[in-house]
C-alpha cells in the first residue's frame, strides 16, 4: 500500500506543474470605455487663442470646421465661435524640413458664407514645433469668421450650439456648395486636482454638462510663458459627463518649468458624409480650461 | 475536504507524522494540473502541529479595463491583474481529552494587484504613451479558534471562528478597496452523526456577520475491501453568491490502509457559466478562494501519508524472572542455563521471532543475545536469556541491575525492562558440587607452577608415574595445609586454590579443588565425589586417576579395597584411588580415609545407585 | 584433631556392617583389615567384620559365627567379610547399576589429553613379580570365595563378588569355567541382560571344547528365558 501510496504520489508530483489558470473578466463600471491618446506633435493650429486647438492633419479637399469654444483662463471666461473652411490642394502637400506633413496648398473659392455672413480669407499659417522651435508656415487661405466679427456686423451673438450652421460657398457658376452643419450642445466643463500626491492616488476629476450618448474629447496640453499650447494627450470616452484621469500619467511632463495644463474638453459633431467622401465637415463645442498646478 | 479550510481546529488523530500531498485538476480551456497543498503534521502526545504549503489556493483575475489607450498599431484596453492566494497556513491543537479538542490556525495570505496605466512622454519630436505597470501588494494574517466536542460513538460538533483576527493594515489604494478579499468575521459550526460505523452525516453552517451565508451537508459511507476501508460520499454546498441555490455537488471517495490514504473528489458546480465580469467581484467580493463565484469544477487527488517513526511494537515483556543468581565464578553454567527467563506476549498478529537479550551491568561487556524464540500471533511463551561472565574479579556482593531487550527484525528493541540481580562474589559458589570445577580450572596457572614447583625439587625418576606424583603432590600439600571448617557455612564460598595455599587452609571444598587442580593443571585426572547427606552438610573428597590398569593393582596395593575401578572413555578400566584431601597428615591417611568412606557411603550403603554419592568428572 | 577423623569414618563403617566371630581356624588364614597393607594371621576368637578381607590357604578351612549364622569358607578361597550378607535381587542389581555408574560417561571430552605414564617396574620398592603372582592369587581365591557364597546360600553377594574379582584382578576373566559357573547362576536368577553380556564377553577368550558345550547349553536356555520375557 505504502509503494502504491508513494509512487502515485511522485507520479503526479511530476505532471503537476501548472499554475492555477487565471479567470479573464470584463469590467463592468460606469466609467467605462476611456480611450487615451498620444497627440502627435507638430499638429496644425498651435494658436490657442484663436482657433481652439484642432489637431489632426486632415487629409481632405474640404475641410470646414465650426467651433464653439469657450475658454476659461484662471477666473476669466470668453466664449468665442470661429468659423473656417479649407480647400485643400491635394495635389500640392507641405512638409517640414524633415518630411513630417504639414498640409496642402489651399485653393481659393469666390466666396464663403457661415450663416450668410462672409468668411474673409485670411493666411492660412500652421505653426509647427521642431525640436523646441516654433515655426510657422503659409499653405495658402483659410476663409475664416468668428463670432466676434459677426456680432461687430451685428449678427448672431453666440455660437448656435445645438442647431445648425449654415454653409455655402461660392466657386463659380454652377459650382456651389450649401449644406447645414449641425452644432452639438455646448459642452461646459470643470476639472479638479483631487487626492494625494505623496500617496499617488492624484487624479483629475473631469466633470461635463453630459449628453447622455455619443463621446467626448479631452485633451490635455502644456502652455509655457509665450502662450504656445503644446497638446500631449486625447482622452476620449463615453459622454456620460465625468472622468478620472490619474495624475501619474503626467509624471513626466509634470516639472517645476512645466505647471500649466490645458484641459480641452470637446464635444463634436463629424460628418465626413455631407458632401463628398473627400471632405471633413466637424462643429465642435470646446471648453479649454487653464489650470496651473500648485 | 482537507487541510485548514474545514479543520480550524486542527483536529488529527495521527500518532506520529503525517504528510498530506494534495492535487487539484481543472478543464476550463486547456487542461491544468497544480500542486493543490502540502502539509506535514506532527502530533507530540495530545499536541499537534501543523504546517502547510498551499500554493494551489489561489486564483486569479485578469481584468480587461474598459480604458484603452491608442498605440501606434492598435488599441490596447489596459489590464488589471489580481493574484489572490492563501500561501501558507499553520496551527496547532491539543487535545484536552479523547472527547475535546481545541486549536488555533493562523493563515497567511498575499493579495497583489497590479494595475496598467497611461503615462505620458514627451520629448521634442515625439509624445507618445506608454503602458504602465505598478503593483501593490496588500497580505494579511488571519487567525482563527476551532473547538471539536466528540460527545460519544455517534454524534461529534465543531465550532470554529471565521476571521477571528486579521492583521491587515488599512489600505487606501483604490484596487485594495474594490477587490481586497472579504475578511467579514463569522462562525462555523458543524455537526457530524456517526451510525453503525459505516454511514456518516455531515451538515456544517457558516454565519457571517455582515452578508455572507452558507451551509453544507452530506453523507459518506465506509466499507471494508483489500484490508483496507473505501470510504464514499456526497457533499451539497450552498452559499449566498452563486446560484443556483444549491450550488455544488462535492462526491469524494477514499482508500485507506496501513495508515496511508488516496483518496480523489471533485467539486462540481451546478452553474459552470461563471460571470466573466468584474460585477460580482466588486458588488460581493470574495469570501473564500476555496469556493467563490467564479470558482469552477475542479477535481483533487489526494494523499496522506501517516509516517510513523515509531515502530510497531511486536512483542512485550510481561514480566521477567530471575531463575537464579550470577555467580561470577561459575562463568559457564549460564550458557547452559538460563539465568533469567521472560514472559513474553506477541502482540500483533503475524509470527514472530524474538531474539532477546540481556546485559548484566559489572558482569557483561557487551550485550549478550540468547537464542531465538518464535511466537505465534497473540500467544505468550516464556523466552530464557543465557548470560556469558566476562568480569569474574567480584569483590563483594552486590545488586546490579541486569538489563533485557526483545529484539524482532528491527534495530530497536521492541521492549526492554531492567531487573535486579544478585551477584555473588567470585568466591561464592551455589553448591552445586559440579560447579566447583570452575574454581577447579579459574587458577590453573598458579596450580601448574606451584605442582610443577613441588615435582622439580625431586629428582626424575621419582616423578615419572602418576602414583608417584599423586603421593609427593599431596604430602606437600596436605603438610602446610589445615583442615578449617567453614565459618559460613562451605556451601557458601570456595576458595580459589591460590587462595588456599595463601591462607594455609581451607575446608573440604577448598582443599578438594585446590588438590583437584593442582593434579589437573599438569594433566592428572580427577573426580569429585560429592556425599549427599540428607539434612547434614554435604561432603567433597577427590577420585584420582593412577592410570594403571587393575592387572597392575599390585603395584601399588595389596588391598583392592582401597581402589575403585572406573572405565574410561575408550572403555578401558582404569584405577582411582579416592582421596579424602581433609586428611591431612600425609598421602596414606588420605588414601586409606578416602577408600573407607567410598567403600562405606558408596559401595556398601548403595550411595552410587541410590545417588546420594555421585562422581563428577573434571572436564 | 587429624587422626580422629579416620577414626571416626571406620567407627561408622563398623557398626553398620555384618560382625563374625572366628570360631575355628584350621591351617593357613590371613586377614586384611579394611585398608591395611599387610596380611594378619586369623586367630580364633578374633572379630572380622567390614570390608576386612580373609582369604584360606591351602588346605586351610574357616569357621565363622555371627549370631546364629555360620559360614565356612574352605582352603584356597578369600572373600570380604561385608560380602557374607543376604541381598535381594533388587539389592544385588543396584549394586550392579553402581558399576556402571562409577565410570566415566563416555562422550564428554575425549580430546583432552592425558599423559600416557610409563610405569617402571617398581613402584614403592615392591618386588613387581612375587606382587603379581600374589595378587593373581587372590583374585582366584575370591573366585573360590564367591563360589562359596553361593553353596552358603549367599547367590546375589557371590554374583556381586564375582563381577568385583573380575573387574579388580583382569586376569581372573581367564578362568572360563569360574565364568560358565556363574553365568548359569545369572541365568538361574533370571539376570537375563547381566548373563548375555558375560557370554559375550567370555566368547572372546580361547574356549575349550567342553566349555564350549556348556556356553550353548547355556545360551540356549537364555534364548528360551528371553522368549518368555518378551511374551
Amino acid at each position: 500500500m505504502k509503494n502504491i501510496t508513494l509512487t502515485l504520489l511522485i507520479s503526479i508530483l511530476l505532471f503537476s506543474c501548472g499554475e492555477p489558470l487565471p479567470t479573464e473578466l470584463i469590467e463592468v463600471t460606469n466609467t467605462s470605455e476611456v480611450e487615451f491618446e498620444a497627440v502627435p506633435p507638430g499638429s496644425a493650429n498651435l494658436d490657442y487663442d484663436s482657433t481652439g486647438i484642432v489637431d489632426r492633419n486632415i487629409d481632405k479637399s474640404i475641410v470646414v470646421s465650426v467651433v464653439g469654444v469657450r475658454n476659461t483662463n484662471f477666473r476669466t471666461v470668453q466664449t468665442e465661435g470661429y468659423y473656417y473652411a479649407i480647400f485643400n490642394d491635394k495635389s500640392n502637400p507641405v512638409q517640414t524640413a524633415n518630411g513630417h506633413m504639414l498640409g496642402y496648398k489651399t485653393l481659393q473659392m469666390n466666396s464663403v458664407f457661415f450663416n450668410n455672413f462672409q468668411a474673409r480669407k485670411i493666411d492660412y499659417k500652421l505653426k509647427y514645433k521642431i525640436g523646441s522651435v516654433y515655426l510657422d508656415t503659409l499653405l495658402g487661405v483659410k476663409y475664416f469668421a468668428s463670432q466676434r466679427m459677426m456680432n461687430m456686423m451685428g449678427r448672431m451673438n453666440n455660437f448656435p450650439y445645438a442647431g445648425r450652421v449654415n454653409f455655402r460657398v461660392v466657386s463659380g457658376p454652377g459650382r456651389n456648395i450649401e449644406f447645414d452643419i449641425p452644432t452639438p450642445s455646448e459642452i461646459i466643463g470643470r476639472v479638479r486636482l483631487i487626492g494625494n500626491r505623496n500617496a499617488s492616488d492624484e487624479y483629475f476629476d473631469l466633470e461635463w454638462n453630459s449628453e447622455g450618448r455619443g463621446r467626448v474629447e479631452i485633451v490635455f496640453a502644456t502652455i509655457n510663458q509665450n502662450g504656445e499650447v503644446n497638446p500631449l494627450m486625447k482622452v476620449k470616452g463615453n459622454d456620460n459627463g465625468n472622468m478620472k484621469v490619474p495624475f501619474k500619467v503626467f509624471k513626466n511632463i509634470i516639472d517645476k518649468d512645466n505647471r500649466s495644463l490645458v484641459v480641452s474638453f470637446a464635444r463634436k459633431i463629424e460628418n465626413t458624409d455631407k458632401f463628398t467622401d473627400d471632405s471633413y465637415i466637424v462643429s465642435e463645442s470646446i471648453h479649454n480650461i487653464r489650470i496651473d498646478l500648485p | 475536504m482537507n487541510g485548514l479550510e474545514g479543520n480550524i481546529s486542527n483536529f488529527s488523530n495521527t500518532k506520529d507524522f503525517e504528510l498530506m500531498a494534495s492535487f487539484s485538476f481543472q478543464n476550463e480551456n486547456r487542461f491544468n494540473s497544480n500542486l493543490y497543498s502540502l502539509s506535514i503534521s506532527k502530533a507530540f502526545g495530545n499536541h499537534n502541529f501543523y504546517f502547510r504549503y498551499s500554493p494551489g489556493i489561489a486564483q486569479n483575475f485578469i481584468i480587461k479595463r474598459s480604458t484603452t489607450i491608442q498605440l501606434p498599431d492598435t488599441v490596447a484596453n489596459l489590464k488589471t491583474e489580481i493574484n489572490y492566494s492563501e500561501k501558507f497556513g499553520t496551527s496547532y491543537s491539543y487535545k484536552f481529552s479523547s472527547g475535546v479538542n481545541l486549536g488555533l490556525s493562523l493563515r497567511y495570505f498575499e493579495q497583489t494587484f497590479r494595475e496598467e496605466s497611461p503615462i505620458l512622454f514627451y520629448t521634442d519630436s515625439v509624445n507618445y504613451i506608454s503602458i504602465k505597470e505598478e503593483e501593490l501588494s496588500d497580505n494579511f494574517w488571519r487567525g482563527d479558534l476551532g473547538f471539536d466536542f466528540i460527545l460519544n460513538d455517534i454524534l461529534s460538533i465543531s465550532l470554529s471562528t471565521i476571521n477571528l483576527f486579521i492583521s491587515k493594515e488599512d489600505n487606501s489604494s483604490e484596487a485594495s478597496r474594490l477587490y481586497s478579499l472579504k475578511t467579514e468575521k463569522g462562525i462555523h459550526a458543524s455537526f457530524q452523526l456517526k451510525s453503525n460505523n459505516k454511514f456518516m452525516t455531515k451538515f456544517g453552517y457558516e454565519y457571517g456577520f455582515d452578508k455572507y451565508k452558507a451551509f453544507y451537508a452530506g453523507l459518506n459511507y465506509s466499507f471494508n475491501l483489500a484490508g483496507g476501508i473505501i470510504t464514499a460520499g456526497t457533499l451539497l454546498a450552498h452559499d449566498r453568491f452563486r446560484q443556483p441555490y444549491i450550488s455544488s455537488v462535492i462526491p469524494s471517495i477514499s482508500f485507506t490502509k496501513d495508515g496511508y490514504t488516496i483518496s480523489a473528489g471533485g467539486i462540481i458546480y451546478a452553474l459552470n457559466n461563471t460571470s466573466k465580469t468584474t460585477e460580482s467581484l466588486v458588488n460581493d467580493g470574495i469570501y473564500s478562494l476555496f469556493n467563490n463565484p467564479y470558482s469552477t469544477d475542479r477535481a483533487f487527488v489526494n494523499f496522506n501519508l501517516a509516517l510513523s517513526f515509531k515502530s510497531k511494537q511486536f512483542v512485550k515483556f510481561i514480566d521477567v524472572s530471575i531463575d537464579s543468581d550470577v555467580y561470577p565464578t561459575l562463568s559457564e553454567i549460564y550458557l547452559n542455563k538460563p539465568f533469567a527467563t521472560g514472559r513474553v506476549v506477541n502482540i500483533s498478529n503475524e509470527i514472530v521471532e524474538v531474539r532477546p537479550a540481556s546485559f548484566i551491568n559489572g558482569i557483561n561487556n557487551e550485550l549478550i543475545y540468547s537464542p531465538v524464540v518464535k511466537i505465534l500471533p497473540g500467544d505468550t511463551v516464556d523466552v530464557s536469556f543465557f548470560t556469558t561472565i566476562s568480569n569474574i574479579e567480584v569483590d563483594k556482593r552486590k545488586i546490579e541491575q541486569a538489563d533485557f531487550y526483545l529484539y524482532t527484525d528491527k534495530s530497536e528493541p521492541d521492549d526492554y525492562i531492567q531487573k535486579p540481580v544478585l551477584i555473588h562474589d567470585k568466591n561464592s559458589w551455589d553448591g552445586n558440587v559440579f560447579n566447583l570445577i570452575y574454581f577447579v580450572r579459574k587458577d590453573f596457572e598458579f596450580t601448574n607452577k606451584y605442582s610443577r614447583e613441588i615435582l622439580n625439587k625431586y629428582p626424575r625418576e621419582s616423578t615419572a608415574d602418576v602414583f608417584r606424583k599423586i603421593k609427593i603432590l599431596y604430602d606437600e600439600f596436605s603438610h602446610s595445609l589445615e583442615y578449617v571448617s567453614d565459618p559460613r557455612s562451605s556451601t557458601e564460598s570456595v576458595q580459589f586454590p591460590h587462595e588456599t595455599i595463601e591462607l594455609k587452609g581451607g575446608d573440604c571444598d577448598d582443599l578438594s579443588v585446590c588438590f583437584s587442580s593442582m593434579l589437573e593443571s599438569i594433566g592428572i585426572q580427577t573426580a569429585f565425589v560429592d556425599y549427599k547427606n540428607l539434612g547434614g552438610v554435604s561432603h567433597v573428597n577427590l577420585l584420582v586417576n593412577t592410570e594403571l590398569t587393575p592387572s597392575e593393582l599390585f603395584k601399588i596395593t595389596n588391598n583392592d579395597n582401597k581402589v575403585v575401578v572406573r572405565k574410561n572413555e575408550k572403555g578401558i578400566d582404569q584405577i582411582w584411588l579416592p582421596i579424602e584431601t581433609t586428611v591431612l597428615s600425609g598421602f596414606k591417611d588420605a588414601w586409606t580415609a578416602g577408600a573407607d568412606k567410598f567403600n562405606s557411603e558408596a559401595i556398601e550403603k548403595l550411595g552410587l545407585s541410590k545417588g546420594t554419592v555421585i562422581i563428577i568428572d573434571i572436564y | 584433631m587429624k587422626k580422629v577423623i579416620p577414626m571416626m569414618i571406620v567407627f561408622t563403617i563398623s557398626i553398620m556392617a555384618q560382625t563374625f566371630e572366628v570360631e575355628k581356624v584350621r591351617g593357613d588364614v590371613e586377614v586384611l583389615t579394611t585398608t591395611e597393607e599387610n596380611w594378619k594371621p586369623v586367630k580364633q576368637g578374633m572379630k572380622l567384620s567390614g570390608m576386612d578381607i580373609i582369604a584360606t590357604g591351602k588346605n586351610s578351612v574357616v569357621y565363622l559365627k555371627s549370631g546364629g549364622s555360620r559360614f565356612i569358607l574352605e582352603d584356597n578361597s578369600a572373600l570380604g567379610i561385608n560380602n557374607i550378607k543376604k541381598m535381594t535381587l533388587n539389592e544385588l542389581l543396584l549394586a550392579l547399576a553402581s558399576e556402571e555408574i562409577k565410570n566415566i560417561r563416555p562422550g564428554k571430552n575425549n580430546n583432552k589429553t592425558r599423559n600416557t605414564a610409563v610405569y617402571s617396574e617398581k613402584i614403592e620398592n615392591r618386588r613387581a613379580e612375587t606382587e603379581s603372582e600374589a595378587s593373581n592369587l587372590l583374585g582366584i581365591k575370591k573366585l573360590n570365595g564367591a563360589k562359596q557364597l553361593v553353596e552358603n546360600g549367599y547367590k546375589e553377594s557371590a554374583i556381586l563378588l564375582a563381577k568385583e574379582t573380575y573387574r579388580k584382578y583382569p586376569a581372573t576373566k581367564e578362568r572360563i569355567s569360574d565364568r560358565i559357573y556363574f553365568v548359569e547362576l545369572m541365568v538361574e536368577m533370571n539376570l537375563i541382560n547381566e548373563a548375555a553380556e558375560e557370554i559375550n564377553d567370555i566368547s572372546q577368550y580361547n574356549i575349550d571344547s567342553e566349555s564350549i558345550k556348556r556356553l550353548e547349553k547355556i545360551s540356549k536356555l537364555l534364548k528360551e528365558k528371553m522368549a518368555e520375557v518378551s511374551q
